[in-house]
């Protein structure tokens, strides 16, 4: 299919189960990887401000795991996720019965390795359901001190063990930043994804300039003077820019 | 154009003018630069309602911040725009309030004032702000899903419902092609200029109540939706939000992860069939006094009727939710004595 028809196909099926494995596979092949490192680096995005009220606890936050699921199917070394501490058994036990029910649409399995303190323990888990709690309730003293790159230099230090067979990884964090690239991007076997623009000021303005009118209406103000050669025309000019 | 009081601009070019003035001296976080801010977003406020005529607005304190002390919601900060008050009261609020959120060295480069926007309310007394989902491959934008969200009097993000199909949640198909059509063009404008051409797509945008799009919000990351929109390719309906209880008893960690444990446990099996996820904060309960438990959770609607047999309305989701799971842990809260 081609990208027109099969954008077209994604706007009347996003949700589509064939539609998404595909898209995973297209994802694959665009990044020219073979297996997808992914993980929940939060903490990076979150500021000192937000850190006292309502991201008290950021290291217990991560959502990658089904994320993780549908993305591997699309890769021929599946996915590998780097995580700060073992999730809550229970979280397991509800997402094996969400994979088998992907591997059985599928008609193979989907391959998803998740790393804590280097160890597969979904694998356990899928051994030993007693031994993976036994291993949640002694991980308050086996993990280690939590800061707010921990992912990256988890990936850093382990690289050859979290790539293993893999040609190239395509690495995927909460979001992909200037940080990412200047950590990561001179390893040969990691591809990144572009750093996005967050400024929304940013965002609202070029489209603006562009004609495009689904927006609101807004003023950007600046915390510091800017060089106003273009004050005096402007407060003559002002209304003729509105209507 | 750069407005005649040196701070304000609304165009792209002195946007990039500005940006390539920015230096760290005159963002430093004392009170002359807080004063200056805090004069320069009550202009723009001011110009919002009376020259453009917008009759609210809204400031967006960090054009850069995801949220959180960002967001100067009308609802929680009136008075910053009540414009029957001076010019200097509603300066000194927003000193004040500055000066309590922002813990920063710097302040924010740039704040933003937008007109506020009166989204469509869907049934269930729910404003029409939807999350639109994809990724950009090849500067081509592949959608994955669409939610609708809602927030709280601050604007923080609380509950989303995430469907397979428009109709699960009731949405007319045709807006969900234009949000989706609306982002593809999106995608397609930027990429050259913001040098975006691959990765996850993500934004937010309000549905007015005559069909207009407001496109508001660039999140582009992971996020909280990536979890519900694996689960709608099995074809089903979702409904999200985490809940939070206050643990009163002085309990060790062992103690809370057991209870969080059992509590997940029961929330997981039948009639609720939850799914339980971000459980890491299992090991975190003792970071916050009082204690806390803070469980996320996802269930189809469908697994959910009131009294009657019909499916619980929206505005009641978040409620039942946190009423069960507070139940339940009473019950385990009970094997302490």
């Amino acid at each position: 299919m081609s990208d027109e028809d099969f954008q077209a196909f994604g706007f009347q099926n996003a949700s589509s189960f064939d539609y998404r494995i595909e898209l995973a596979h297209r994802i694959s092949r665009n990044f020219g990887a073979d297996h997808l490192i992914i993980f929940d680096d939060v903490a990076l995005t979150v500021s000192k401000s937000e850190r006292a009220t309502s991201f008290v606890a950021v290291q217990g936050c991560d959502r990658s795991l089904l994320p993780a699921l549908w993305l591997a199917a699309g890769f021929q070394h599946g996915a590998t996720i780097l995580l700060y501490t073992p999730p809550n058994p229970i979280e397991l036990r509800e997402y094996l019965r969400v994979k088998h029910s992907f591997e059985q649409r599928l008609k193979r399995s989907i391959r998803v390795r998740m790393l804590w303190n280097c160890i597969d323990v979904l694998q356990i888990y899928e051994n030993d359901v007693d031994q993976y709690i036994d291993l949640c309730r002694e991980s308050p003293k086996t993990r280690k001190e939590f800061y707010d790159e921990f992912h990256i230099d988890q990936l850093k230090e382990n690289l050859q063990l979290i790539c293993a067979d893999a040609q190239r990884s395509f690495v995927f964090p909460f979001e992909t930043m200037h940080l990412h690239h200047r950590a990561l991007s001179h390893y040969p076997q990691i591809v990144l994804a572009d750093v996005p623009t967050v400024d929304k000021a940013k965002h609202n303005l070029l489209l603006r300039q562009h004609h495009f009118t689904d927006l609101p209406n807004l003023l950007v103000t600046f915390s510091y003077l800017l060089f106003s050669f273009e004050a005096s025309r402007s407060s003559c000019h002002f209304l003729d820019d509105i209507y | 154009m750069i407005f005649i009081d040196g701070t304000i601009i609304d165009d792209y070019d002195a946007y990039l003018h500005a940006m390539s003035r920015l230096s760290t001296t005159d963002t430093a976080h004392h009170p002359e630069n807080v004063q200056r801010f805090a004069r320069s977003i009550v202009t723009a406020i001011d110009r919002m309602h009376n020259e453009y005529s917008h009759e609210k607005v809204f400031l967006k304190l960090d054009a850069n911040g995801a949220g959180g002390w960002s967001c100067v919601s009308p609802t929680e900060n009136p008075l910053l725009y009540d414009w029957s008050q001076t010019f200097d009261r509603r300066v000194d609020y927003l000193i004040s309030y500055i000066e309590k959120n922002v813990l920063e060295d710097h302040l924010p480069s740039h704040a933003i004032v937008e007109e506020f926007i009166h989204a469509d309310i869907r049934p269930g007394n729910i404003a029409a702000d939807y999350t639109v989902c994809g990724f950009v491959l090849n500067a081509k934008f592949y959608p994955t899903s669409i939610n609708l969200c809602a927030t709280d009097s601050r604007g923080q993000y609380i509950e989303q419902w995430t469907a397979a199909t428009p109709e699960q949640i009731g949405d007319d198909p045709q807006i969900w092609q234009r949000m989706f059509s609306t982002y593809a063009k999106m995608v397609e404008i930027e990429a050259e200029p913001f040098s975006y051409r691959n990765g996850i797509y993500a934004g937010d945008l309000f549905v007015t109540s005559d069909y207009q799009l407001k496109q508001r919000d660039w999140n582009i990351r992971r996020g909280g939706r990536s979890t519900p929109e694996t689960l709608i390719m099995l074809n089903e309906p979702n409904y999200e939000t985490k809940v939070n209880v206050t643990i009163d008893k002085n309990l060790s960690s062992e103690n809370l992860f057991e209870i969080y444990t059992n509590v997940c446990d029961r929330l997981s099996r039948p009639p609720y069939s939850m799914y339980p996820f971000s459980t890491s904060f299992c090991y975190f309960s003792k970071l916050a006094e009082p204690n806390f438990l803070r469980i996320n959770i996802l269930i189809n609607p469908e697994n959910f009727r009131d009294d009657n047999g019909q499916i619980l309305a929206k505005e009641k989701h978040r409620r039942t939710y946190q009423e069960i799971l507070q139940d339940y842990v009473v019950d385990e809260l009970k094997k302490y004595g």
